[in-house]
């Protein structure tokens, strides 16, 4: 098994699933900041990081029947989707693990725990987040990645909203730099 | 005044309004985009394919007509008052069209992420910097107008106009003179599309949920958007992935990381104290960066053919076109992790033992779509922006992702899964143990 699919799967077996093809990307791109080997390049669109070779490989994932994609729609001409490892995924993901060297082991079950406490978190708080993430690792400061994240975002500076994506996006960095 | 015409291989004549357009002519003559003449368009590609000697230069050029082109069209295809855009806007997009690329440094996107060449990042520096020809030039026509090109070039800011959808979206004017001016040079007949049609049938639209305009098309554009768009993806493949062009992208790498290595292991190198601190990865003043360019980057390789010996056959490995060798990767999905790294171990240990530091002479490449792509749309109809999707307008407040439509099967083919195909590049007289190494269980 590919690496980035075997880090790409653990996360989400470790979540149990993932509601919403937004916070899947957000939290990927949180992932790939701390070090996640899952090369997928992203540009910011309007709702924040977002990544089209990511989106590739989580429909061709599911076409090969490693996640599985369940549809709901919560209004009217609004689909939602949330992803699951596919019934035979665990036995694939335990081969390759028995085979992978243990620091690659160790490296995936870090980011697994730390993708599990953030898919609890609101979608907006993960986009506002992902999108300071973006502007500061474009090279703005803090305020200023801050305050365009905001900025595109419609959010208030000092709102809890804001002050949570920041806290969020002080953490991601602190593990990148470690 | 009649206006300039500048003579283009693509665009046949390419008219600039000296009065309206003067900015255009007199950007043209600033040092930072004369600089473009000596970036080749396609990086090393010249090696694959011996027409691609086309410039950053010529490109620049044609967008900035193409923009010019597309803005004729929108005037002429709606109401008068329907799509505003006034006179200031409209330079800007126009300039933002002609130094979208100024920031690219030697072989385009080739050393972009190792060696802090990041283009855009530059493309803004040299807009913002009060230092530049360009800046100058553009501060004196108007002093809002550096910053109003860069928010058109850098999407920090939502408050800006449907305009930016212009240069860089999934139907831009970027990617139509690309695939066009690539095709031709390359000599290849894939990537052509009627470019006029798709100018002829965009529309500008507010587009729910929050009624933001962007470009959509008419349904009837649809066969022409689909030629686009396979042209994109033959010429993925074809021309800006291709293996042999990979191979020579890994060498200038290696040929970089070398010289780094030497100068880090307290070594010298003969060249200029810019180059040796781009090669170190050192920041660059943007006057330092704007004076590389591949000619300069080529003359170090030149001069160092003689000296450090890795370093000085691997240069002349590329200068003489005797690059390393692709052997494809087999599949590896559902096999272990550990076998695949046995094998390419097995691999290093081959080169170890006739004297190759596996460091520069194993080399990987899988495509990405770092720097070009083919269209993969965003099946989440909330996602769905310009940036990552074609609406078609199938009804009055009705659009429609145009692989969604009823007759859009060969575009699904293409559009709906991403492939990759990971090379491993060695020296010709490796190539066959290592095919063999790769097949091992």
């Amino acid at each position: 098994m590919a690496l980035d699919n075997y880090c790409l799967l653990k996360m989400i077996a470790a979540a149990g699933s993932v509601r919403g093809r937004k916070k899947l990307q957000k939290l990927v791109y949180l992932a790939q900041l701390e070090g996640c080997p899952i090369e997928d390049r992203f540009a910011l669109h309007y709702y924040g990081p977002y990544s089209s070779d990511l989106a590739a490989r989580i429909d061709d994932l599911v076409e090969r029947k490693r996640l599985v994609e369940h549809t709901s729609s919560p209004a009217p001409g609004a689909v939602e989707y949330r992803y699951e490892l596919s019934p035979e995924c665990p036995d694939l993901l335990a081969r390759a693990e028995a085979t992978a060297p243990p620091q690659v082991v160790r490296t995936a079950d870090e980011h697994a725990a730390r993708f599990v406490e953030r898919a609890q978190r609101d979608v907006r708080e993960l986009e506002l987040a992902a999108t300071i993430l973006y502007w500061r690792d474009w090279g703005y400061e803090w305020d200023e990645a801050e305050r365009t994240a905001a900025r595109l975002k419609d959010a208030n500076l000092g709102s809890s909203l804001c002050v949570a994506a920041q806290r969020l996006a002080q953490d991601v960095w602190s593990h990148r730099l470690t | 005044m009649a206006s300039k015409v500048i003579r283009d291989p693509v665009h046949n004549h390419i008219y600039i309004d000296r009065t309206r357009d003067k900015i255009v002519l007199d950007l043209l003559d600033c040092p930072e985009i004369q600089r473009l003449r000596r970036i080749r368009q396609l990086g090393v590609s010249y090696l694959t394919y011996p027409g691609a000697e086309h410039s950053r230069f010529s490109h620049a050029l044609g967008v900035c007509h193409l923009m010019m082109k597309a803005l004729r069209y929108i005037q002429e295809n709606h109401d008068q008052g329907e799509v505003p855009i006034d006179e200031l806007h409209r330079t800007a997009i126009v300039a933002a069209a002609l130094l979208h690329d100024i920031g690219h440094g030697p072989f385009s996107h080739l050393l972009e992420d190792e060696f802090g060449a990041k283009h855009e990042k530059w493309t803004i520096r040299i807009i913002e910097s009060p230092e530049t020809h360009v800046h100058r030039l553009l501060a004196k026509r108007d002093r809002n107008l550096p910053r109003l090109v860069r928010d058109m070039i850098l999407p920090d800011r939502k408050d800006v106009p449907w305009l930016r959808a212009l240069l860089s979206s999934q139907l831009d004017v970027d990617r139509m003179d690309y695939l066009l001016r690539d095709s031709h040079f390359c000599g290849v007949g894939y990537g052509r599309f009627d470019h006029d049609y798709i100018f002829h049938t965009m529309r500008v639209r507010p587009i729910p949920p929050d009624g933001r305009r962007q470009p959509v098309w008419l349904e009837k554009a649809v066969r022409v958007i689909e030629e686009h768009l396979f042209a994109r993806y033959y010429m993925y493949w074809n021309v800006y992935y291709h293996r042999t062009t990979r191979g020579y992208e890994e060498l200038v790498r290696a040929i970089c990381q070398r010289a780094k290595q030497v100068l880090h292991d307290g070594g010298t190198l003969p060249g200029t104290p810019t180059v040796l601190r781009f090669i170190r990865g050192e920041q660059l003043s943007v006057e330092e960066f704007v004076s590389l360019d591949d000619a300069v980057l080529t003359a170090h390789f030149v001069e160092w053919q003689t000296g450090e010996p890795v370093l000085a056959d691997l240069c002349s490995r590329f200068l003489n076109r005797r690059g390393l060798k692709p052997v494809d990767a087999p599949e590896t999905e559902d096999q272990s992790m550990l076998a695949n790294t046995q094998r390419i171990d097995a691999i290093r240990g081959l080169l170890r033992d006739k004297g190759l530091d596996p460091t520069y002479y194993l080399r990987e490449s899988a495509p990405s779509a770092k720097a070009y792509d083919y269209y993969h749309p965003e099946k989440d109809t909330e996602q769905r922006t310009p940036e990552n999707s074609i609406l078609i307008e199938a009804g009055p407040s009705n659009y429609a992702e145009i692989s969604t439509l009823p007759g859009m099967e060969r575009l699904r083919a293409v559009t709906g899964k991403r492939e990759r195909r990971r090379c491993y590049y060695v020296p010709d007289e490796f190539r066959e143990q290592t095919k063999q190494l790769l097949r091992q269980t």
